[in-house]
């Protein structure tokens, strides 16, 4: 047998071994064919005696053994790293079978050894998931403050939607029925309408708070309004329990919703003079000639 | 009694007419109650079986019509006092208000700065008895009503007032 024989044996041997017969099968010369299956099974016995060693190329050369493993051992930590990641298929498309049965096997040992060792750690990866896969209110101000803006663009009077969304009150009883009917907002309770007086060289604001029930989120709206004129379209149709609200704040701050099917006073009788609540309110003399004392003196 | 006492027998009382009109009235007085405020929980209190009013002879009713008394109980609006004198207006003579409470006497806590508080119901009805407190308890608006019967008591309805 020459040197050219058995170099071709060795090779086909090595290249059986990790799996492809092809071209064992492929030696034209019939003996040396034998011959190299001869030495395949061998091999393979020979593996099977001491599966310690390793068992992939016990025919190769000695000196090329080690540097193999120790590449194929920190071939097998990076996919094992990556399948902790989440990526199952690095190992998967392992195409040796022992390559990755044993990449499986150091798989299921790191998920013990995580588990077992820190379980206060555990929950931790868990809980990242769940503030990556959930919008945190930031973002979900920001989601709702572009919905809005994409559907009824130039309602939004700012882009700074940090805590709350500013309209302008363009389209906002198309912009409330919107946020009411969207699965994706369902804002299906109105929690409270508020006035707010800026002072009496500023505006004044209407404030509504609003609660989804399904998804259990909640947002808030603001909407500027002048002090001379002040007017906001109405959403008592929207949600009946703005009916009240908004007569409270009309009765307060003055505040005119228009569309309101019934705008007008709720707590503070029909004929009462002024808003109470604005920054520059003056009480009324007399009402129905029963005086209205400002500030009585001498009780103090 | 003068010359009529020991003049007839037993369970015979002998009495002016006045002063006969004053004991009736004065131990059946049938109070108008409207709970205002956190007084009327009291007031409440004071009709329930531990302190039952009933047994001075007074029982509430819901209309004006049949009421002697009314007992203004809580914080009475500027809204509220047109409808008090209204209903004032709609009680028969003879007929007295309680003023229960602080808020209904002067304006309690809203003394100074509430606007729609009125500054006591006297400045609409007149009234015959204060009760201070914020608010009563059941045994002051109890002493209240007695010394609202003593009132009713000295009236002389059948006697000519000398003006």
């Amino acid at each position: 047998m020459s040197d050219e024989q058995i170099k071709l044996i060795e090779e086909a041997v090595a290249k059986a071994l990790t799996g492809d017969m092809d071209m064992i099968n492929n030696i034209e010369d019939r003996v040396t064919r034998s011959k190299a299956k001869a030495a395949l099974v061998k091999a393979k016995r020979e593996a099977k005696k001491s599966p310690v060693s390793d068992s992939e190329n016990p025919p190769s050369p000695a000196p090329s053994k080690p540097s193999v493993g120790d590449e194929k051992l920190s071939f097998i930590d990076d996919v094992v790293a990556k399948a902790l990641a989440g990526d199952m298929d690095a190992i998967n498309n392992i195409e040796d079978r022992v390559t990755r049965s044993k990449a499986k096997a150091a798989l299921v040992k790191a998920k013990r050894l995580a588990k077992s060792s820190t379980v206060e750690d555990a929950p931790k990866p868990e809980e990242s998931t769940i503030e990556d896969s959930i919008p945190t209110k930031k973002s979900f101000y920001q989601i709702v403050a572009e919905a809005i803006d994409k559907k009824f663009t130039g309602s939004l009077s700012n882009n700074d939607v940090n805590g709350y969304i500013q309209l302008n009150g363009q389209n906002w009883f198309e912009i409330a029925q919107y946020l009411r009917d969207n699965p994706d907002f369902l804002f299906d309770s109105l929690q409270c309408v508020t006035g707010y007086d800026y002072g009496v060289e500023g505006e004044l604001e209407v404030r509504y708070n609003l609660h989804s029930m399904t998804h259990n989120h909640a947002i808030e709206i603001r909407i500027k309004t002048n002090r001379t004129n002040p007017k906001v379209p109405s959403v008592e149709q929207v949600w009946r329990i703005g009916d009240w609200f908004e007569r409270e704040t009309y009765d307060m701050y003055g505040i005119e919703f228009e569309g309101h099917r019934n705008m007008s006073r709720i707590l503070l009788p029909d004929d009462w003079e002024g808003w109470p609540l604005l920054k520059d309110y003056e009480t009324q003399e007399t009402y129905h000639g029963i005086v209205v004392p400002k500030v009585k003196d001498g009780w103090e | 009694m003068g010359l009529l006492e020991n003049k007839f027998q037993d369970n015979v009382v002998v009495a002016s007419m006045d002063k006969l009109l004053g004991w009736a009235r004065s131990t059946s007085p049938w109070f108008f109650q409207f709970g205002l405020a956190c007084c009327a929980i009291e007031m409440m209190a004071t009709a329930a079986s531990r302190h039952d009013l009933m047994r001075i002879g007074m029982i509430p009713r819901s209309s004006p019509r049949q009421a002697d008394v009314m007992i203004v109980a809580g914080t009475v609006t500027m809204k509220m006092a047109l409808r008090i004198k209204k209903l004032y207006e709609q009680m028969a003579n003879p007929k007295y208000v309680i003023a229960m409470g602080s808020c209904a006497t002067s304006g309690g806590p809203y003394w100074q700065h509430g606007y729609h508080v009125l500054k006591g119901v006297d400045l609409v009805v007149p009234v015959d008895v204060y009760i201070p407190g914020c608010p009563p308890r059941p045994e002051a608006l109890i002493e209240g009503l007695l010394k609202l019967q003593e009132k009713i008591q000295m009236d002389r309805p059948l006697t000519k007032k000398i003006a």
